[in-house]
């Protein structure tokens, strides 16, 4: 192979690279702008009846179809993506934060109270996610935020003992020896010295848990305990098109695929800034 | 680091092939189960507790698939004929007060267990129903008031093969009750034995004996060859838990299924196209009604409720919810029973224009109405459609979809919902199972989900039902039951009828003789069912 060659070769490869590094973070931002402008850019309103029951995809006025009801399917899939995203994104702060709290005050105590805290998180961790997402929402009752709520429940403890350990591997380092002889007291070591050193593995790990939860959102959506119908909702547009599988399978495959890109996106994200957190 | 992966416990290729042998042996024994020469049909349960005790029994779930098909009663009714036919009573006599049933036991039956069937037998299933200090009866059951509660006297036996019932005052629908899955015949020696837990260790004297049951999985049964009237043809029954309609299409599509009457209203036309699949037409047995709350402020109002069920929207609910697997009702009684009338149309039509301006004239455009919902099936569709329509004539209405154990308690509970979906279907097609048990003031529906004892009409329709139930000529007593049906949607309406639908049946294309309108209504008859070939 001539060095032309060998350097073009290269060059293709480099640029190949690039792209695939690129694309995860397009497609997210292709879809939280799709989310965001959905009011502007659907075609139909998506609650509303607009053509035949059941058209196929690439009909004239319906490029994706229409559901049983006869309303649009792009505008229900474009009005769909705000609603997963508002529960995952939101999810993921709340858990971040509470966590992230939780992790950092048992971290920094440390003793018995460390203990206490995380054989505590522990508990929480072992019940089941879905079902204790299930629970809160039986209670609280079906909405976004309770959806929101119910699924940060089930992200925190990943949080916390992150949070813990971080915490724990910063407190016996020598700028925090140091806070302490200079007379600094707990808060101000928890909030002023260890926090700024572990919130950016924190934001991170919590760009990996978005693809997490928003699958737990749209499990608890399929289950029927997300938003309500006739409102768009991925997950329950996943259930709906299930029994029409033989007769109209993009019912239930065209939401369910744009979950899947969603959350494969995330997670590679995610993967890209664990794997630039651990190179340094 | 090592990075010699040639000591690998398990490369890819190996787990594709485990994958691939597995896969085929779980696919095998169904395969051989469908090619064992037509002997063995396989029919899906929605689940499968696993206790059959008919005297807790309330309802819909594996126990009334399984109860028809290894239990009988005194009477039968198999949805081709309006009237009860005799079954374990090989007839009966009426005293002319109407108050005194003689049945006659067949002669030289037997239960499952081979002890013998007669008068005693039958009196101790019927002692025990309403004997409360009988130790082996449940502690929870609502058999003794389904049959008639307090209207039935005592149950003697004047000699060994007639067992008689006596009654308060007479009761023409009590023939038609006989037939239900709680009244069903259990061995005398069975229920001495097992006590409480006969549910367990059911011996009764159907078509089929249970030969082997697995809670969540699968009961196995055989044919009975002292039956009535006679062994069954098929030789062996599976009843298979496939609870997924999906799971079920394609169980069917390979033959590892043979009857269900559980797929889904979208996929009938679909199935219907497939090879080896047939559809059994059933009649439309089943109800789907909306209660609403009588004592709640504005649907105390009749022209409201009238309003309401002007503005439903039925043609949508046929079209969108049941895929045209449905009919427009007529009030109560649907068009295949007895004391259907064809005037009944008129009672349940729909009529956005009319809705509107009642509500107007009443003053409740723009009321907010919750209405409760179950989350599953075909309710959440029907959901969608009614909460639309109703709106579109000047409501508000909120549905709320809820679980069954929240929906249901909710539903009992008369300050727990203002509007609520059910369904009524006939476990047995007398047109009373569809009145007495609902709307006579003494029942808990119309007590705790209609609310509707307070309606000024309530009096008269508990006299009507009385008449109607005390006269036993049937023509007559269609005649009373039709009137009923204009009565209530005239003076009363505490339920509006959306639509009649019933449960798409789907077999396999070499069986014959399925009961599909018994299906059609979760009742499961299958003694008549025979592979062709």
């Amino acid at each position: 192979m001539s060095t032309t060659q060998s350097l073009g070769r290269t060059n293709f490869r480099a640029g190949l690279r690039f792209a695939l590094q690129v694309l995860p973070w397009a497609v997210v931002g292709l879809m939280v702008l799709a989310a965001v402008l959905a009011p502007l850019i659907s075609p139909y309103d998506p609650i509303q009846s607009v053509g035949q029951p059941l058209v196929p995809l690439w009909s004239e006025g319906h490029p994706l179809g229409t559901d049983s009801f006869g309303r649009d399917q792009l505008s229900r899939l474009l009005h769909g993506l705000g609603p997963m995203m508002f529960v995952a994104i939101g999810a993921v702060i709340l858990a971040l934060i509470l966590g992230g709290t939780v992790g950092l005050f048992s971290g920094v105590t440390g003793g018995r109270v460390d203990w206490l805290i995380m054989r505590g998180v522990d508990i929480l961790m072992s019940f089941p996610l879905i079902l204790a997402a299930i629970l809160v929402i039986v209670a609280l009752g079906s909405s976004l935020v309770n959806l929101m709520l119910a699924v940060s429940i089930s992200q925190i403890p990943i949080f916390a003992r992150l949070s813990r350990a971080l915490a724990s591997g910063e407190v016996v380092r020598d700028y925090v020896l140091a806070a302490r002889a200079t007379g600094f007291g707990p808060l101000h070591i928890m909030l002023r010295e260890v926090a700024p050193n572990i919130v950016r593995p924190l934001l991170v790990q919590a760009t990996s848990i978005v693809s997490v939860a928003s699958l737990t959102a749209a499990a608890l959506s399929y289950l029927g305990l997300g938003t309500r119908p006739p409102q768009p909702d991925l997950g329950y547009m996943v259930k709906e098109g299930q029994e029409l599988i033989f007769i109209a399978p993009e019912q239930t495959i065209l939401p369910g695929l744009v979950i899947a890109i969603f959350v494969l996106a995330m997670s590679f994200c995610g993967d890209q800034l664990n794997a630039r957190e651990r190179s340094g | 680091m090592s990075t010699d992966n040639s000591q690998a416990a398990f490369t890819r290729r190996q787990f594709a092939a485990l994958l691939g042998i597995t896969s085929a042996a779980a696919a095998l024994p169904w395969r051989v189960q469908a090619q064992d020469g037509g002997k063995t049909l396989v029919f899906a349960l929605p689940g499968l507790v696993g206790n059959f005790e008919p005297h807790t029994w309330i309802g819909f779930g594996d126990t009334v698939h399984v109860m028809d098909t290894v239990a009988r009663g005194l009477t039968h009714m198999d949805f081709s004929d309006p009237l009860p036919q005799p079954a374990i009573a090989s007839g009966w006599t009426i005293s002319a007060d109407g108050k005194t049933y003689d049945f006659a036991i067949r002669p030289d039956l037997t239960f499952h267990d081979g002890s013998p069937l007669d008068a005693a037998a039958v009196k101790r299933t019927f002692d025990r129903m309403f004997d409360t200090t009988d130790t082996t009866r449940p502690d929870a059951s609502f058999a003794a008031d389904n049959l008639g509660g307090a209207n039935i006297l005592g149950f003697e036996t004047p000699d060994a093969m007639t067992f008689r019932i006596n009654l308060a005052a007479p009761d023409a629908a009590i023939l038609g009750r006989l037939s239900r899955p709680d009244m069903v015949i259990i061995s005398a020696v069975a229920l001495e034995e097992h006590g409480k837990e006969i549910g367990l260790n059911f011996s009764s004297c159907g078509p089929y004996k249970i030969v082997s049951v697995t809670p969540n999985e699968s009961v196995v049964l055989e044919a009975f060859d002292g039956f009535y009237k006679g062994k069954p043809a098929v030789e062996r029954v599976i009843m298979q838990v496939i609870p997924e309609p999906v799971a079920q299409m394609t169980s069917l599509a390979s033959g590892a299924l043979n009857v269900t009457n559980l797929i889904p209203h979208s996929n009938v036309d679909r199935l219907q196209a497939m090879p080896g699949i047939r559809i059994e037409q059933s009649a439309a047995f089943i109800s789907v009604s909306l209660a609403m709350n009588c004592e709640h402020p504005v649907l105390s109002d009749i022209r409201v409720r009238q309003a309401i069920s002007l503005g439903i929207d039925r043609d949508a609910v046929i079209r969108e919810v049941f895929f045209g697997k449905a009919e427009l009702p007529g009030y109560i009684t649907p068009a295949a029973e007895m004391g259907y009338a064809p005037d009944h149309a008129e009672l349940s039509k729909s009529d956005p224009a009319a809705a509107r301006a009642l509500l107007e004239e009443a003053g409740a455009t723009g009321t907010a109405l919750s209405l409760i919902s179950e989350n599953s099936g075909f309710w959440p569709r029907l959901g969608q459609v009614v909460e639309r329509s109703l709106n579109e004539i000047g409501l508000a209405v909120t549905v709320e979809y809820l679980d069954g154990g929240t929906f249901n308690s909710r539903l009992n509970d008369k300050t727990g919902h203002e509007l609520a979906f059910f369904q009524r279907s006939a476990f047995f097609p007398d047109p009373d199972g569809r009145f007495s048990p609902l709307f006579h003031s003494g029942t808990s529906f119309a007590q705790n989900i209609t609310v509707q004892t307070g309606l000024p009409a309530q009096v008269e329709l508990d006299a009507l039902l009385v008449a109607a139930n005390a006269e036993s000529d049937p023509a007559a007593r269609a005649a009373l039951f039709a009137a009923l049906n204009t009565f209530m949607a005239t003076q009363m309406l505490p339920v509006v009828a959306v639509v009649n639908t019933f449960l798409p049946v789907a077999v396999t294309a070499d069986l014959e003789g399925v009961n599909a309108n018994a299906l059609g209504t979760y009742r499961t008859f299958l003694d008549g069912a025979r592979f062709t070939g």
